[in-house]
């Protein structure tokens, strides 16, 4: 029986896609992992993913500091 | 959580220590030492914002304390370069007729911020002023200067910040002159001052004041620099001082008014015009030098200390000179001239990209002093380098030049001579050989006419001040090529070695050609899906070795090599981490050298890169930072490296700055970055890049190295390959992702280096984690111990490797004996 | 440079032939919008103007060099056949009669000359100044831009802006904004202005709007004043001949306000708004045309002064400086460096409050303000949907003369690192989807695939896997040729169910028969 689901799917490179996965392992979220730059989540956590994968990037991000 | 915890791991590792030379953090040893070093008050303050009272805009808001707008621009404003804010940043239009004017003035009472190619910032410190006053520049023309340079009026806190700090300092001396100290001063007043003071009174040698002062001080002649050459000046230009006078009155006046701002900007002036004062001192007994220079810090008047060296004859004369072929370049003069300026040496730092010959501002000014001299550098390697540039530059006899490392202890022969040794040598108090305590004595035992202090911005403070209290010297002179450090400690060395007399533009000079134009880039390369999976789970530790293995990487090294080679570069690969720069020499078959290299090995090495036209590119770990020399590099690739560290970012570029084909028509040197991306690394690398950015340099990201595609060999193009590599890493000991396991295991080393090396024994840094709470308070060698029988037992499930045996064992010895402020660290770790 | 030339072009030739005629009716349009034109369509118009008989395609071809020649030509006559200037007929050019007859009136100064105003007839008490002119075109043009960077210093702008910065989506008013295209206009006006309405916002498309040159603004607030005023049921041709007479008044002259038709006579009022053209007071029988106004056609930026009184470079003098040479560089006041510093010599607040959507803003003198581009005021323009490229553009249109210097001008590190800074910020791209899964036979697979394929929807697909990602937009299609293909093969299954029991009833028949015949 087919079967039809709604969800978002997201394209990102694989780096962003490996957070993905790490994220889900604390809440599921993935309905279905395509393939290395691609996977198909839950609408409702999106944004929350968004932010999420900003601040693990944020991390590497040098922020020249104001010389006040 | 985890986050806030890796968050913390950052911060200390980018304001953390200095760990090539492997000492301490200096926030350790502060304590101890801040009760020795009174840095003056004014020191410590900072020009603040005032309220004003001004129409605030729609925007105003933006800028909080930093609207300006309230400071009327003058009429004439186009006409002068610069501005000046409330807190004392400079502004100046790089691209004013009178801008080279400025820049020497300004370089000279402020620091430099950025200097890129139209607009300059500099930022006037109380230690900036410091040195203003100290090359001879009067609070009034500082003054003159800066309002006629300035589009805006100088702001009123910006003129009590100038009067605060150059009231008292530099304007009290002290000199030798015909070996009895003088408290010198062209103040009277504050003489008198000083003299009020219980502790200075003490000290002073009373009876033989000049009878004709009423005060009962000597008064006798400023001193100039009248008869005093620096060699290797072209002969026809005999003083530096009158050959920018000339230059002055050269420069076509461009508008109206001009004139009367260039009138004020002829910086040595003052030193011309001192012929008229007069001067007027003290005498104090040698034993209370000390104690002196300590009060007059605490009393807010900081002493200079000049050597009148020409009038110095107790101390006998050392035959030296520049050989006549030798001629200094039009900086490397400049900047003697600010230290020879009065015709006395006055102590401070020369600050010189690398490669733009700083080794020979010493020799040169060795070479005017004339004096017995002791050259402290910071690895043997350096101090053998030091010694052929002697021989090299000047006509110094053989003889007359020794050298003082664990393997040499050569004293020089004759009445005067030279010494070259490292800072450890002279530092090191406990468990010296024989030989060297004799050597030290030697050392400690005569008055030294001039020392000279290289690469003094990795050298800790606490090993200056040991070194600066054991010997004698009379005139001191620090060597740099950044006076950046990530613990912002830098300022100290003002009070410990003197000011900073100058600081060149690199920019500047890669223009002139005196040093390689180079193109920098930063090389993305994204992590393999595999690493970057592992890297997600992985403590940071682990996450070093995993950005720094990554395939992605070392295809893009590989690939880059290869372009390189076929360009006819001669290629150096830098790699602070040796576990990665082991991987990748053996994988990509070219030779590398390490901490644990033989000397040989090393030579071997180093001499085929030089000559062999099929060894084109060497690995070399962080060894090759400062000590080795290879003007032949061309192009330089770093794998990794040692965090944020903006230094070492600088000192690595230095090293293709000399490029031998750097005045060949059109020669571009190459210096990549390959970075991880997503990772730390990122990170770092920016942060890495900063000081070289102000500095006007330009890092271009590649994200995609052209035709790597095309590539069909590349190593690690397969996905079992890169599977076995990640095994590989993954199977690593943490321990192996620590970047300061490899420095020199030569005895002379800097203290603290080896010790360090806790990468040798297998598991050591992790267990003595995981072991602390059993062990708490133990002392360090106790902990290592626990860590590797462990080991060894298998507890826990690590591979013991044996790395070097007799090392490990020297290193436990000597750890035993350091001072208690080390033990703290250690515990710490 | 030609932006705005294009976004009038573009609007023009949208018309039907019917209003061009009316247009060409006064000399003034011909005019305006032969200047409007590219060079080589001035110079096609002024050769055939005297020409009375059609002129052969291939004679005017050999007005133009071989090779490359003949391109540009193509492109310039295929501009002014959209503007029907020129109509293309048996292999001859003609040019539009009414053009024709109005362009030689615009050049001898024939027909009727009040389609360029009407000048007064007696000199005005109350003369004021082109000083005057540009201080009041300047503050009201800058009243509206800081009303959308929410700079305002004095009193907000009156409806009539407010009404078209919704009706252009470069504001919105808040929650019911989207009734905006649904309400009448003066409505709309009414609740943007309305306090309780909440504070208007301004759109992604407003601060787009605000890194565009002066010319393109006051291009696009008439372009879209022209949409609003088809609902206001206003004549077009009324208001387009006035923007164009507009376009060729002379700066500091005063023109009768008494001759205007009462369309124009409102369209004045909305205009003194914007500070195209200043007016004593309402109902006053004459007014001046603003450095806005005349500039419109001319195809020189507009410099207009933004009291940079720190460089001395008001309108006028820049005006000045213009005449004497056409440099246009000389307005640049932005110096980039390659360490990310931005010195921007400006006192105009306005200009202040632009940088600071995509600059960290640290000094302000004077004449001049500093900061440094960082990747979080980066992203904060990002975020409010400024373009990299419009961030680039707008610092290389007012780069500072000593950048000019070098090529390229901006410093290429920093250009690319706002690049990446925006490529950054798109790692994540979410569509909404339907997932397909679970097909129980490959052939139903691949021809679902093969449908939403045409279709055009298919945002990934696995074959091995038997999945496949449909945008929800082609979610109905594919939903409903899915639930077909189904219920067919259920059909068939059915059939071949009632065959199969068919056979055997038959077989069991047969049997029967058999048994019975047996």
């Amino acid at each position: 029986m087919v079967k039809a689901v709604k969800g978002v799917v997201v394209e990102c490179d694989t780096s962003v896609k490996q957070i993905i996965l790490g994220l889900n392992e604390k809440g599921q979220f993935i309905i279905e992992d395509l393939d290395d730059t691609h996977v198909f989540v839950d609408a409702s956590c999106v944004e929350q993913l968004r932010y999420d994968i900003d601040e693990i990037l944020n991390e590497n991000t040098y922020k020249v500091e104001e010389s006040k | 959580m985890t986050v806030q915890v890796e968050h913390s791991n950052r911060r200390r590792r980018d304001d953390g220590p200095i760990h090539d030379i492997g000492e301490p953090e200096d926030q350790d040893i502060d304590e101890d030492f801040s009760d020795r070093l009174i840095v003056p008050k004014h020191a410590t303050m900072d020009a603040t914002a005032q309220a004003h009272n001004f129409q605030r805009d729609s925007v105003s808001y933006i800028f909080g304390d930093h609207d300006y707008t309230w400071l009327p621009l003058k009429q004439d404003h186009e006409s002068r370069p610069l501005w000046i804010t409330e807190d004392g940043h400079i502004i100046l239009e790089g691209f004013s007729p009178i801008a080279e004017k400025a820049i020497d003035f300004l370089i000279t009472i402020a620091e430099p911020v950025s200097r890129p190619s139209h607009i300059h910032e500099y930022k006037l410190t109380p230690y900036s002023l410091y040195a203003a006053v100290s090359v001879g520049l009067e609070t009034e023309d500082i003054i003159e200067v800066l309002s006629r340079l300035s589009k805006v009026p100088v702001p009123e806190s910006i003129l009590s910040l100038i009067r605060d700090c150059t009231l008292s300092y530099g304007k009290v001396k002290l000199v030798l002159k015909h070996n009895r100290y003088f408290v010198e001063s062209s103040h009277p007043e504050m003489l008198q001052t000083l003299l009020r003071d219980p502790v200075i009174k003490e000290s002073r040698l009373v009876g033989d004041e000049d009878p004709n002062s009423a005060e009962g001080l000597i008064t006798g002649k400023a001193p100039n620099a009248k008869d005093l050459t620096i060699p290797g000046i072209k002969k026809d230009v005999q003083d530096p001082n009158k050959a920018e006078a000339t230059a002055d009155a050269a420069t076509p006046a461009t508008a109206q008014g001009d004139e009367e701002i260039f009138a004020v900007v002829g910086l040595d002036r003052d030193d011309d015009d001192g012929e008229n004062d007069d001067v007027h001192s003290f005498e104090i007994s040698s034993t209370s030098v000390e104690t002196v220079k300590k009060r007059c810090n605490e009393l807010d008047y900081p002493m200079l200390e000049e050597y009148d060296f020409r009038n110095d004859t107790l101390n006998p004369d050392l035959e030296i000179d520049l050989k006549p072929i030798t001629v200094i370049r039009p900086y490397q003069e400049k900047s003697l001239s600010k230290m020879f300026g009065n015709g006395r040496a006055r102590s401070g730092i020369i600050v010189l990209p690398c490669g733009a010959g700083k080794t020979l501002v010493g020799i040169t000014a060795a070479c005017t002093v004339k004096k017995s001299t002791l050259v402290l550098c910071t690895s043997s390697v350096s101090v053998l380098q030091w010694k052929q540039q002697f021989l090299l530059w000047s006509n110094i006899k053989p003889h007359q030049i020794a050298m003082f490392t664990s393997d040499q202890k050569e004293k020089f022969l004759g009445a005067a001579g030279i010494v070259i040794s490292t800072y450890s040598m002279v530092a090191n108090t406990r468990n010296r050989s024989h030989d060297s305590q004799k050597m030290m004595n030697f050392l400690k035992s005569r008055e030294w006419g001039f020392l000279l202090l290289d690469e003094v911005h990795v050298v800790p403070a606490n090993m200056f001040r040991k070194v600066l209290t054991t010997i004698a010297a009379h005139a001191k002179l620090g060597l740099t090529a950044t006076l950046v450090r990530e613990d912002e400690k830098i300022d100290d060395l003002n009070f410990l070695i003197g000011p900073k007399l100058y600081e060149a533009n690199w920019m500047d000079l890669a223009s002139r050609g005196h040093i390689a134009n180079v193109q920098c880039a930063e090389v993305w390369c994204p992590m393999t899906p595999a690493f970057y999976r592992e890297y997600l789970r992985e403590n940071s530790r682990k996450r070093t070795l995993l950005y720094v293995m990554n395939p992605n990487k070392f295809q893009a090294c590989q690939y880059l090599i290869r372009y390189h080679e076929e360009r006819g570069d001669k290629i150096i690969v830098f790699s602070d981490n040796v576990f990665a720069l082991v991987a990748y020499a053996r994988k990509l078959e070219k030779p590398f050298i390490y901490g644990e290299t033989s000397q040989q090995e090393r030579v071997r090495i180093l001499q085929n890169f030089q000559h062999n036209p099929k060894i084109n590119t060497i690995f070399l770990s962080k060894v090759g930072d400062t000590s080795i020399d290879l003007p032949e590099a061309t192009c330089l690739i770093q794998v990794s490296s040692h965090y944020g560290s903006r230094r070492q970012e600088a000192q690595r570029l230095g090293r293709i700055l000399r490029a031998k084909r750097r005045n060949d028509e059109g020669f571009n040197a190459f210096f990549y970055s390959l970075v991880s991306k997503d990772t730390q690394e990122m990170y770092y690398s920016t942060k890495r890049q900063q000081f070289l950015i102000d500095q006007g340099y330009a890092f271009k990201v590649i994200t995609n190295l052209d035709g790597m595609d095309q590539e069909t060999d590349l190593v690690y193009s397969t996905a079992a390959e890169q599977l076995s590599l990640l095994q590989t890493v993954l199977l690593a000991r943490e321990s192996e992702a620590d970047l300061n396991d490899d420095v020199e295991p030569d005895a002379d080393d800097l203290t603290g280096n080896t010790s360090r090396r806790s990468g040798g024994v297998g598991g050591g840094s992790v267990l003595s984690r995981a072991g602390g709470s059993s062990i708490a308070g133990g002392s360090n060698g106790a902990k290592r111990s626990v860590g590797g029988l462990k080991s060894l037992s298998g507890g826990d499930q690590m591979a013991y490797i044996e790395y070097n045996k007799a090392v490990n064992l020297k290193e436990k010895d000597k750890k035993a004996d350091h001072h208690s402020l080390f033990k703290k660290f250690y515990n710490k770790k | 440079m030609a932006k705005f030339q294009t976004s009038i072009h573009e609007y023009l030739e949208t018309l039907p032939l019917q209003t061009f005629n009316r247009l060409y009716q006064k000399p003034a349009t011909c005019l305006a919008i032969f200047r409007l034109l590219p060079p080589l369509g001035k110079q096609i118009i002024m050769s055939s103007l005297y020409v009375d008989t059609p002129i052969p395609v291939a004679d005017m071809k050999l007005w133009f060099k071989e090779s490359g020649g003949h391109v540009k030509h193509r492109e310039a006559m295929q501009r002014l056949k959209a503007l029907n200037i020129f109509s293309e007929e048996r292999g001859n050019c003609m040019m539009n009669a009414t053009f024709l007859e109005q362009f030689r009136n615009a050049l001898t100064g024939g027909g009727n000359s009040q389609s360029f105003g009407l000048a007064t007839s007696t000199p005005d008490k109350h003369h004021v100044d082109i000083a005057f002119l540009d201080d009041y075109a300047t503050k009201q043009w800058e009243a509206i831009l800081h009303f959308m960077v929410g700079t305002t210093e004095g009193r907000p702008p009156c409806k009539g802006v407010l009404n078209l910065l919704g009706r252009s989506g470069l504001m919105t008013g808040g929650p019911d904004a989207t009734q905006g295209d649904n309400m009448d206009a003066r409505d709309f006006a009414n609740q943007m202005a309305r306090h309780d309405f909440g504070v208007p916002k301004i759109t992604h498309k407003g601060f787009q709007f605000l890194l565009q040159d002066i010319n393109t603004q006051v291009w696009a607030f008439l372009l879209q004043y022209l949409n609003m005023a088809e609902s206001l049921n206003m004549d077009l041709v009324e208001v387009l001949t006035f923007f164009f007479q507009l376009g060729s008044l002379e700066l500091g002259n005063d023109y009768s306000s008494e001759t205007l038709t009462p369309t124009q006579t409102h369209l004045l009022e909305d205009l003194k708004a914007y500070g195209i053209v200043y007016q004593r007071k309402r109902g006053s029988r004459r007014f001046y045309p603003t450095r806005l106004a005349t500039t419109l056609t001319s195809g020189t930026p507009v410099m207009l002064g933004s009291h940079t009184n720190a460089t001395k470079m008001t309108a006028a003098a820049a005006a000045a400086r213009k005449a004497d040479d056409e440099e246009e560089d000389d307005h640049g006041f932005i110096v980039l460096e390659t360490n990310y510093r931005i010195y921007a010599y400006t006192d105009s607040p306005l200009q202040i409050a632009v940088l600071n959507l995509f600059v960290h803003l640290r000094d302000r003198f004077p004449n001049m303000v500093t900061g440094v581009v960082t990747r979080d005021s980066i992203r904060r323009a990002l975020s409010k949907g400024i373009t990299a490229d419009q961030i680039i553009t707008y610092l290389n249109a007012h780069a500072h003369a000593q950048m000019r210097k070098h090529s390229p001008i901006l410093p290429l590190t920093v250009v690319d690192q706002i690049r990446l800074w925006e490529i950054e910020k798109n790692r994540l791209r979410p569509t909404p989807s339907w997932l397909y899964s679970q097909f129980s036979r490959q052939q139903d697979f691949e021809s679902t695939l093969e449908y939403a394929s045409e279709l055009g929807v298919v945002l990934w697909s696995h074959q091995k896997r038997r999945l496949v990602c449909i945008t929800a937009e082609g979610h109905t299609a594919v939903g409903a040729y899915v639930r077909k293909l189904i219920s067919r093969h259920k059909e068939q299954q059915a059939q071949q169910q009632a065959q199969q029991q068919a056979q055997q009833q038959q077989q069991q028949q047969q049997r029967h028969v058999t048994s019975v015949v047996s």
